[in-house]
């Protein structure tokens, strides 16, 4: 079965810290197995499919050949064996930026539109309108302070990612480091956008209809990770679909 | 999905393998989406790596055992 495997910089699993054997010109990566029971979480070659990649984003993204009995746990397969076949180099700085953007863009649409809905045209307008000008960031939060006494909120969430967007944290002040620094590289922001966002989406879908939350929440979640798929012309292949 | 307080507060049960898979699973989602979290984990590590490395003296055992008793009766303060 092939599946896909986000690894940190290196090829280093970011939770088991593998350092995994990386494809040569001619052949893939050697097997890694595991001894005894596969166990989610615990024991087993991790892996996902096309439709979980976002659950997993990191800075490196590898078609992985799985062997042996997969098992499909909630986000992740897990198999006994795994070896790596070759980098999708389509996943790098440029495409986690460009999917932030994406989900960006989307959830200040839907907050916009959320916004017209209450019969609050100029705010909506002027986010929508703070996304395509400089200093989006300071004109986002500038409408947020505006609206502190917004109960619904969804500017105020859109401030929140206007300043994660760029790294930063909504509770602090200071600009965060860059990667080279130690800040969060490219593919940790996207991750936490991506979530993020599928976050005010849920949340505003639950203003509309209340216990929409998590229907909404997966249903963006499978969103992304079918916008980022196709964005890397990734192919059905195998079981991994 | 756990907090990052929560994370924090798992972190070396986390990496002792210590956790059911349930909060393993939780620890690991929330660390994937948080950078910050994300950054803690690998400086947990690398610490833990480091001091690993590192050959402590030998002590008296009696200075040890008053180092250990005043680190008791701290705790028992604090708490």
């Amino acid at each position: 079965m092939i599946a896909y495997k986000f690894l940190s910089s290196g090829a280093i699993g970011l939770f088991s810290r593998h350092a995994w054997p990386t494809p040569t010109s001619d052949a893939p990566g050697e097997w890694v197995r595991v001894d005894g029971e596969v166990k989610e979480c615990l024991n087993g070659v991790h892996a996902c499919a096309k439709s979980q990649l976002v659950e997993w984003l990191d800075d490196e993204l590898w078609e992985i050949e799985l062997d042996g009995a997969v098992l499909e746990a909630d986000g992740a397969v897990i198999a006994p064996a795994g070896r790596l076949v070759r980098r999708l180099e389509g996943w790098n700085d440029e495409c986690a930026r460009a999917f932030v953007g994406h989900c960006v863009d989307g959830t200040v649409a839907l907050a916009a539109e959320s916004l017209a809905r209450e019969g609050r045209a100029t705010d909506a307008e002027a986010l929508l309108a703070s996304r395509s000008q400089p200093g989006a960031e300071l004109k986002v939060f500038e409408l947020a302070r505006n609206l502190e006494e917004d109960q619904s909120g969804p500017v105020r969430f859109a401030a929140d990612m206007a300043r994660l967007e760029h790294g930063g944290r909504p509770e602090l002040d200071a600009d965060a480091p860059t990667a080279e620094a130690g800040g969060p590289t490219p593919a940790a922001l996207a991750a936490n956008l991506g979530f993020v966002c599928a976050h005010i989406t849920a949340q505003l879908a639950e203003q509309e209809s209340a216990g929409a939350y998590a229907e909404s929440f997966a249903r963006e979640r499978v969103s992304q990770s079918s916008w980022l798929a196709e964005k890397l012309q990734l192919e059905p292949l195998g079981d991994a679909s | 999905m756990f907090t990052c307080r929560q994370i924090y507060d798992l972190v070396t049960e986390y990496d002792e393998g210590s956790l059911e898979t349930g909060e393993r699973r939780q620890f690991e989602q929330h660390v994937v989406i948080c950078p910050p979290c994300r950054g803690f984990l690998s400086q947990m590590r690398d610490t833990r790596d480091r001091l690993g490395q590192y050959s402590p003296p030998e002590f008296p055992a009696e200075l040890e055992d008053s180092i250990v008793n005043a680190f008791r009766t701290w705790k028992k303060e604090q708490q």
